[in-house]
């Protein structure tokens, strides 16, 4: 869902001269993200949408990232736990009732020595 | 109880760690020999250490936490002689967890790997950490390197605390997640060579409950957004934090989640005291010093009034974009009504079913239990009778600037009271009331100078 075209409106001024600024920007889903930023004194306005819409787009490119990170941490933290249930170390009913998730994590770290942090 | 200590500058690493002779000279060690309850001091002079890896894992619960102080190494007896800053440990590889109960003081994580990875705090259930005059600095340039803060995958049931404490990224894409319950009180951000486009993120995984008071985000890009995304079921407040000058950014680029809201009060780099920034699901508000009402609400020098949006999201009857608590004192009891005074562009009156006032007051005298009234909101069954709801009060007051084309297109502009329907407060206190309006894509000014008869 790539930005596709950034468009502003400036609010009329405030007291002290200075203006709200609405942008929006258009993604190629044909949705709208709308912000606002200000208020600001007068400023090339266009160009702080552009650079706002590139710095929207590489978030978002950062927030697939991210999320397959999480993923992979995820699978991590399953293959501790296989491996301490094959080994004995850990057993499948206690996983099941775990009603502290961290006491086992912290049981998997120390027994297995794999690092989970991060 | 045993006290323990850390000098990575003279200990001798000696089992115990319980005198400064003694005294660890690895981080992990340190925190590795803690038992619930006890103390430990670190020798501000300590920083020295660099390791690849860094998860210190805490014996201290919320009931029994343990307590860390950094600060200048005094002998006979082994102590410190004041609490100081400077302890430092530099992790240089992709680890960071640090786990368990404790208060921290003057303490300094600095990361360096180039790499992205994700370092953690708090990050199991269950979980007290309260760090102060402590430095969390990300000097690597991983480009989605993130620091997160409180419960992540190990758990639910997290507070974490920063009294003045420095935060420190160095790419754009890096973030600090925030879930749990998190209270940021003080301290600032310290920019580095790159600058990242966000301070925060909250992805939505777990519940955030998040308030930061009198942070110094000044030094931040002055585009850069203070959230990237904010997820569902999230509460964000920030009171009074300094920002940069002519700060282009928001308080929020991307997408908020469902039933979520962010409001900042009295942001700004200069010294203003009216500032109103909210991000809702469900619309949002500023603060607003042109379309003002003659004899409304001001700081003694600047009239001002507040503009709320509906969200163009499917906002309806009965969900409703609320105005923040506006809160008015009555000293008597007996019958009363609560008037709000709003002004609107449109060509068309919104419906009392559309724009609405949400009183809550002392009805019962011998109790603090509130009772509520929806204002002139009518019922489901009067609207269903009717076919329609009725238009809201016209009223005389002056908004002078409310003139032209408004943001909602029209020129007509109207003028409307909101009252609340008549209600018997049985003690004298707060009545808190909330204006609240469902009209999709409208935008509202509304002035929090309330009248009571």
């Amino acid at each position: 869902m790539a930005i596709v075209s950034s468009v502003f409106v400036v609010a009329p001024p405030q007291v002290d001269g200075r203006c709200y600024v609405t942008e929006k920007h258009q993604r190629d889903d044909d949705s709208i993200l709308e912000i606002e930023y200000g208020p600001v004194d007068k400023i090339d306005y266009q160009t702080v949408a552009n650079e706002r819409a590139t710095q929207i787009n590489q978030d978002e490119i950062e927030a697939v990232q991210h999320e397959l990170e999480q993923q992979q941490a995820q699978e991590k933290l399953d293959a501790v736990f296989d491996q301490a249930i094959k080994d004995g170390k850990i057993s499948p009913e206690e996983i099941k009732k775990a009603v502290g998730i961290d006491v086992i994590v912290d049981k998997a770290i120390g027994e297995i020595g794999m690092e989970l942090a991060g | 109880m045993t006290t323990r200590y850390y000098d990575n500058a003279g200990g001798s690493n000696t089992s115990g760690y319980d005198t400064w002779a003694k005294a660890a000279t690895s981080f992990a060690t340190f925190a590795g020999i803690f038992s619930a309850g006890e103390a430990g001091f670190l020798n501000a002079a300590s920083t020295g250490e660099s390791v690849a890896s860094l998860s210190p894992t805490f014996a201290g619960t919320p009931a029994s936490p343990n307590i860390i102080m950094g600060g200048t190494k005094a002998t006979s007896p082994d102590k410190i002689s004041a609490l100081t800053t400077g302890a430092k440990v530099t992790i240089s590889g992709t680890t960071l967890g640090v786990l368990g109960s404790f208060h921290m003081w003057g303490m300094n994580f600095t990361m360096t790997s180039n790499s992205s990875f994700g370092a953690a705090f708090a990050a199991n259930g269950a979980t007290v950490q309260y760090y102060e005059q402590c430095s969390i600095i990300m000097q690597g340039t991983g480009g989605s390197t993130t620091i997160s803060i409180g419960s992540g995958n190990g758990g639910n049931s997290t507070y974490v605390q920063f009294d003045n404490c420095t935060f420190s990224m160095n790419s754009g894409g890096q973030r600090i997640y925030l879930q749990g319950r998190v209270f940021i009180r003080g301290g600032s951000y310290a920019a580095q060579a790159n600058q990242p486009t966000a301070i925060f993120n909250y992805d939505g995984t777990r519940a955030a409950h998040v308030t930061i008071d009198g942070f110094d985000f000044s030094a931040m890009a002055s585009s850069a957004s203070l959230f990237q995304n904010f997820g569902a079921n999230g509460y964000c407040l920030i009171r009074n934090p300094k920002l940069p000058s002519s700060w282009t950014g928001s308080i929020l680029s991307g997408t908020i989640g469902a039933g979520s809201r962010i409001v900042m009060i009295n942001g700004d780099n200069g010294n203003t005291n009216y500032r109103l920034n909210v991000i809702d699901y469900a619309g949002t508000i500023r603060d607003e010093t042109s379309i003002v009402r003659t004899g409304g609400s001001s700081d003694g020098t600047t009239p001002h009034s507040y503009r709320l949006k509906v969200a163009t999201t499917t906002i309806n009857y009965p969900h409703a974009m609320a105005s923040e608590d506006m809160y008015i004192w009555i000293d008597s009891t007996g019958s009363h009504t609560i008037s709000c005074e709003v002004v609107y562009d449109a060509g068309t009156l919104f419906n009392n079913d559309e724009l609405y006032l949400d009183v809550e007051y002392m009805g019962t005298a011998s109790q603090p239990k509130l009772n509520f009234e929806y204002s002139t909101r009518c019922d489901p069954l009067t609207k269903f009778n009717a076919g329609q709801a009725a238009a809201g009060t016209s009223s005389s007051e002056s908004w002078p600037n409310a003139t032209g084309t408004g943001p909602n297109g029209s020129s007509t502009w109207n003028k409307r009271t909101i009252t609340s329907a008549a209600f018997t407060t049985t003690q004298k206190g707060w009545i808190i009331a909330r204006l609240m309006c469902n009209k999709s894509a409208q935008t509202i000014f509304y002035d929090d100078k309330l009248a009571v008869t």
